[in-house]
């Protein structure tokens, strides 16, 4: 019961704001934003920012980051390409079921091995997050690059986009694997030893490691885990883009860092869950889709997300000062 | 003796040089065109902008600060100026740098004002703000490229010192862009050995409660890395128009990650108190080597990435392998024999 | 005439007063000693006299002056350095940069001039007996080095008053001797000097004079030579306090051997260390600072794992490598950094006590059972005592004692056979002691655990173990087994033996 209570305070001010903007953009835009098209377009496209987001509040409850997320996506998608097309002797849109589910079983070995990794350098070897994931990331984009030569590949079979670009009685196929994976996840953050124990590697290591807790293991699972998400991105991602490219999303690496962190993720590790972070997400895809709907420039989308951290650091400033004033006057009077 | 030469081999500065100078070697072998005068001083030119921002960036990173929305403030920069230059203000270059070093300068301390106020890690602060700059200066100029440049700011690179006649006519020798770089470079090496505000970033980087107990003021100090951090980035906006002499509005963006990485390659420590310049201007000269070694060799250009991460990743490999054995070796009790 | 005097000083936070009416006056070449509990008001005490905090009230008079702004930093300017626990220097700067450049800092200059300081640093080197290049980086020298960095520092400015914050935490006999050496040097030539510790017995070897404050107030100024430790105490805690000797020393050589060690060593760190430890025994290892008390701890409990020696329990051979090795065999440790090394602050006391049981914490399913942690947790902080009103609070709201039992009982639900408990009433205040070693004594019956007792205070092993090693260089120097050798002024006399002999 108490729990509940605590839950509800932790991210009222989310729900607060999700309603604001969603009332806001509504009252602006008018039935546009409110059309079932619309609401499903928004519902189609969050879950890349979404996984992104969650991806990168992973990595960073044990106190790290994982920039390689964007990079290991495109490389997965690419990798998959490279196996559709060897499979099939170049002709990927051929592809039956069976070959796409190699291709797809192949590319999450792949990831598992790049998130082994990242977690082994940065566990075992105690390099900061930071430097290794950088590393990384530059590794995956040129490797992907020298794959594509820098091109875009379409061509990838209907059963593989489905994932991406279908939909199950209305309901896009992403948003189901994302509610899916979310589900998944927070049950393995929430309510598995592992979990518990990544969360207080996360706020202590030293303390972790003389409570009996394998930190060195927790950390190559957690980036293994979140390696997962960039799994799951590249699935939605050839679907929604139709094609692969060594440089899709690199913008939306830095915005998963503000998601998560405006999701209640504290970067020194520790604090932060999966509600805050999907929130989050859901405010961000809310500014983007009112945004555009406006005919505002993209880049105003991108300037609106920069600026709301610094809108909350300000509000949280200017409710404290209230308070303080308020209280001052109750003293006086 | 012996014990010197290692010692000085274990500095990073020598084992960056170490390493261009094996490529360089290698790549001569294989393509006599690399080692010529006409060569360096192109490449030099190249990395000239990259350099003057990792100037910036080492500075804000000794402090232990962490910057990405240096490129954003250099793009704001850009079309701030030019925009000045052509509708409002009779300029020469001189205007034209002042101009761009108070933009910087401005929206720098506006990065140190959020970091110091509001206590929030650097990396969230600017990662907003970069969002903000670009997205706002987007959103007014609504990306139209700027053709129109001044034409007094083409001098910049086009000029050169040392020039020699290449045998299709062409002229060539060391950019004044370059020089730009090197002259910023002396400046701030200066500036972070010999003055105390320069020594107060080590401090500050090093043990930032210590530093209060002597009487820094951190939150001077913050201000001060930022706002000199987003100078730099005003000076590199104009180096940066010099050269293409049109204001692309996304030109330079995405290339943040490698000037962090070449700043970090040159010995600056993530956590602060540990840089220096010389260190920097050879991991940034090592990145633009391997890419014209790309070029010479006639390897694809996709390979770039993978030699730079390669190299990262080595590099911090080796260097955590270093202190793990530094630190089995270390005595914690004397035992008797 | 006094070099400095403070009437009446009163700082309070938010309400509550951390000094009240607190009168403090030093002359030239005193060293007093400056003791209290956890929260007694020192530290505010000595951020005023450094400047760093601004008395509500009182006044300050340096030499007889009365001094007006005593701002931020004025006491740097005015002669005051402190050598704080963390030693506040620059591990990433040379030695002589460390030396000068708060020197440099204060002179406002634009460029900085460190070759004028050149050969004043070096003969301050000389003059410590340092032994370092003014070139070297300070952060590969030892600690012990580098607070003596920190004092050259200070004499640099040409400090009158050096206050010493728990200098000697991190440093061993030897090198405290080394210190202490220095600090009569220091008085000798005028400079006066605070020294705060928790370890009595050093305040008394070193100070002149003592000043014991509690809860913010001003108890006493005495002579050293006047008092005994036990008056001492007794004014810290403000009701008399005295260990209650364990009165069994039955041997228990009969019972079997829980944890036998043969031959352990490790490079660097402590060497043919053998021991037995009988089921119900309590084990006392005493020794000084760098002896390796905690590193065998370390190595039995897998966090700094052995290279050579065997490790039975209970007369079965066991390889440990890692901590959980040890947890598997039934060893738990509790840790000398309960802050750190101990607890997740930030954390409900309920999830610290379960961090080391989590996998005992779950369903059929394989998921955590959250009614499960809480009903352990509820379990062992009754059990033990814990005076708590809610476990849902962190772990940062308990007193120091209250932690410690934390940290205890998050270990009882892995039912071990060997607890390790590394200083566990360390910066713990006085009256919370004797609760701890209660609760102590009380597992030990109730669990059939046997305890080793890791701790540099003779007087807390003498009164709660059955048998003491004393270690000293990596070795196990001395074995107390007879009951009649347990007596505190001969332990101390082999403690002081040891003192002489470095």
């Amino acid at each position: 019961m108490t729990k509940l209570n605590f839950k509800k305070n932790e991210y009222t001010p989310l729900y607060i704001t999700i309603i604001i903007l969603f009332v806001m953009m509504s009252l602006i835009n008018g039935h546009k934003f409110l059309s079932l098209n619309n609401l499903q377009a928004m519902a189609y496209q969050m879950p890349m920012i979404g996984l992104l987001a969650i991806g990168m509040m992973v990595s960073e409850l044990s106190g790290g980051i994982n920039l390689s997320l964007v990079a290991n996506a495109n490389f997965n998608g690419i990798f998959i390409y490279v196996v559709l097309s060897w499979l099939t002797k170049g002709d990927m849109s051929s592809a039956n079921l069976s070959q796409v589910l190699i291709a797809i079983s192949f590319s999450f070995l792949i990831t598992m091995i790049i998130g082994f990794i990242n977690g082994y350098l940065i566990a075992v070897l105690k390099i900061p997050a930071l430097l290794e994931t950088l590393g990384m990331m530059t590794l995956l984009k040129g490797l992907s690059l020298v794959i594509t030569e820098g091109y875009t590949i379409s061509g990838f079979p209907n059963s593989l986009t489905f994932l991406g670009n279908g939909d199950l009685f209305g309901v896009p196929m992403s948003l189901i694997i994302f509610i899916l994976v979310c589900y998944i996840v927070h049950i393995i953050l929430d309510r598995t030893v592992f979990g518990k124990q990544l969360y207080f590697t996360g706020a202590n290591q030293t303390a972790a490691k003389y409570s009996n807790i394998n930190i060195e293991s927790i950390i190559i699972r957690e980036y293994m885990l979140s390696a997962f998400f960039a799994f799951s991105c590249s699935l939605i991602m050839i679907g929604q883009m139709n094609s692969v490219k060594a440089t899709y999303y690199d913008s939306y690496l830095l915005i998963a860092v503000l998601a998560s962190f405006l999701g209640g993720v504290d970067p020194a590790g520790g604090f932060g869950k999966i509600m805050g972070t999907i929130l989050a997400s859901i405010i961000l895809q809310i500014i983007s889709t009112g945004l555009n709907l406006m005919r505002l420039d993209p880049f105003m989308v991108t300037a609106m997300w920069g600026a709301i951290i610094i809108f909350v650091l300000f509000g949280k400033e200017l409710v404290k000062n209230l308070h303080r004033i308020l209280n001052r006057r109750k003293r006086m009077a | 003796m012996k014990k010197q030469i290692l010692e000085v081999l274990k500095k990073r500065e020598m084992l960056l040089f170490l390493i261009i100078v094996a490529i360089s070697l290698f790549v001569q072998s294989k393509s006599p065109s690399f080692l010529t005068y006409e060569n360096i001083s192109n490449v030099l030119k190249a990395c000239s902008i990259v350099g003057i921002f990792s100037l910036g960036v080492l500075i804000v990173t000794i402090s232990g600060g962490f910057d990405v929305s240096f490129v954003a403030i250099a793009q704001v920069s850009e079309y701030l100026v030019v925009w000045l230059l052509l509708r409002h203000i009779q300029g020469n270059i001189y205007i034209a740098f002042t101009l761009a070093i108070l933009v910087g300068t401005l929206l720098g301390l506006f990065n140190g004002f959020l970091i110091d106020h509001y206590k929030m890690p650097a990396i969230i602060i600017t990662i907003s703000t970069q969002n903000l700059f670009y997205g706002i200066m987007y959103v007014i100029t609504e990306g139209r490229l700027l053709y129109e440049v001044p034409q007094y700011l083409a001098p910049l690179s086009t000029n050169k010192i040392f020039s020699a006649v290449a045998a299709n006519g062409a002229e060539y020798g060391i950019s004044t862009v370059t020089v730009l770089w090197f002259a910023l470079a002396i400046i701030v090496a200066i500036f972070l050995r010999y003055t105390i505000s320069g020594r107060s970033i080590y401090l500050m980087g090093g043990n930032s409660l210590a530093a209060q107990r002597i009487g820094i003021n951190i939150t001077k100090s913050t201000l001060m890395v930022y706002g000199i951090g987003g100078a730099i980035a005003g000076i590199a906006a104009i180096a940066h128009i010099s050269i293409i002499m049109t204001v692309i509005p996304n030109s330079i963006v995405g290339t943040e990650m490698d000037t962090i990485a070449a700043v970090i390659l040159g010995g600056a420590s993530i956590t602060g108190g540990v840089g220096s310049v010389l260190g920097t201007i050879l991991g940034v000269i090592l990145f633009a080597i391997i890419n014209n070694s790309l070029t010479l060799l006639q390897i694809s250009s996709s390979w770039y990435n993978v030699f730079i991460g390669g190299i990262i990743l080595a590099s911090i490999i080796i260097n955590a392998l270093q202190l793990k054995q530094q630190s089995k070796r270390k005595v914690r009790v004397k035992v008797e024999a | 005439m006094n070099y400095i005097d403070i009437e009446h000083c009163y700082k309070s936070f938010g309400g509550v007063h951390a000094l009240s009416d607190v009168s403090f006056s030093l002359k030239p070449g005193e060293i007093r000693g400056l003791i209290g509990e956890n929260g007694s008001g020192k530290s505010t005490l000595i951020k005023i006299l450094a400047g760093s905090l601004k008395a509500d009230s009182g006044k300050i008079y340096l030499e007889g002056k009365p001094v007006n702004s005593w701002g931020a930093l004025s006491g740097l300017t005015k002669g005051i350095s402190v050598i704080y626990q963390d030693l506040s220097l620059f591990p990433n700067l040379t030695v002589l940069e460390n030396i000068c450049l708060c020197d440099q800092v204060k002179s406002k200059n634009f460029f900085i001039d460190k070759n004028q300081y050149v050969n004043k640093a070096i003969s301050l080197i000389e003059d410590l007996d340092i032994g370092v290049d003014v070139n070297e980086i300070l952060g590969e020298l030892t600690i012990a080095k580098q607070q003596l960095i920190a004092i050259a520092r200070a004499l640099l400015i040409e400090s009158k008053l050096l206050i010493f914050d728990e200098p000697t935490t991190a440093l061993t006999r030897e090198e405290i001797n080394k210190l202490f050496k220095l600090i009569d040097k220091l008085k000798n030539n005028n400079i006066s000097i605070i020294f705060i510790s928790h370890k009595l017995d050093e305040i008394i070897e070193i100070c002149d004079s003592l000043t014991v404050l509690r809860d913010g107030k001003h108890i006493a100024t005495e002579q050293v030579k006047k008092l005994s430790i036990e008056e001492i105490e007794t004014l810290m805690v403000g009701k008399n306090f005295n260990y209650t000797k364990k009165s069994e020393y039955n041997l228990l050589s009969s019972e079997p051997v829980v944890l036998e060690l043969k031959n352990l060593t490790k490079k660097n760190n402590f060497k043919d260390i053998s021991l037995k430890l009988h089921k119900g025994e309590i084990l006392g290892i005493s020794g000084l600072l760098g002896a390796g008390r905690t590193e065998l701890a370390s190595a039995i409990f897998g966090i700094a794992p052995c290279d050579s020696g065997t490790i039975k329990i209970e007369n079965k051979q066991i390889k440990i490598r890692k901590v959980e090795d040890a947890v598997k065999a039934g060893i738990a440790y509790v840790p000398e950094d309960r802050l750190i090394q101990g607890l997740v602050l930030n954390y409900p006391q309920r999830d610290n006590l379960v961090a080391p049981s989590l996998s005992k914490c779950i369903n059929k399913h394989h998921l955590i059972d959250e009614a499960k942690i809480t009903e352990i947790a509820k379990k062992w902080t009754k059990a033990i005592g814990v005076k708590t009103d809610s476990i849902h609070k962190t772990a940062r709201t308990l007193s120091g004692g209250n932690q410690q039992k934390i940290v205890i009982a998050k270990w009882l639900e892995m039912n071990p056979k060997v607890l390790i408990l590394d200083g566990p009433t360390v910066g713990v205040d006085i009256g919370a002691k004797a609760g701890i070693f209660k609760t102590i004594t009380e597992m030990v019956e109730k669990l059939g655990m046997s305890v080793i007792l890791i701790s540099d205070e003779i007087r807390e092993l003498t009164a709660n173990s059955n048998r003491i090693l004393i270690m000293r260089n990596g070795k196990i120097a001395q074995e107390l087994s007879d009951p009649k050798d347990i007596d505190d002024t001969y332990i101390q006399n082999i403690l002081n033996k040891q003192k002489r002999v470095l």
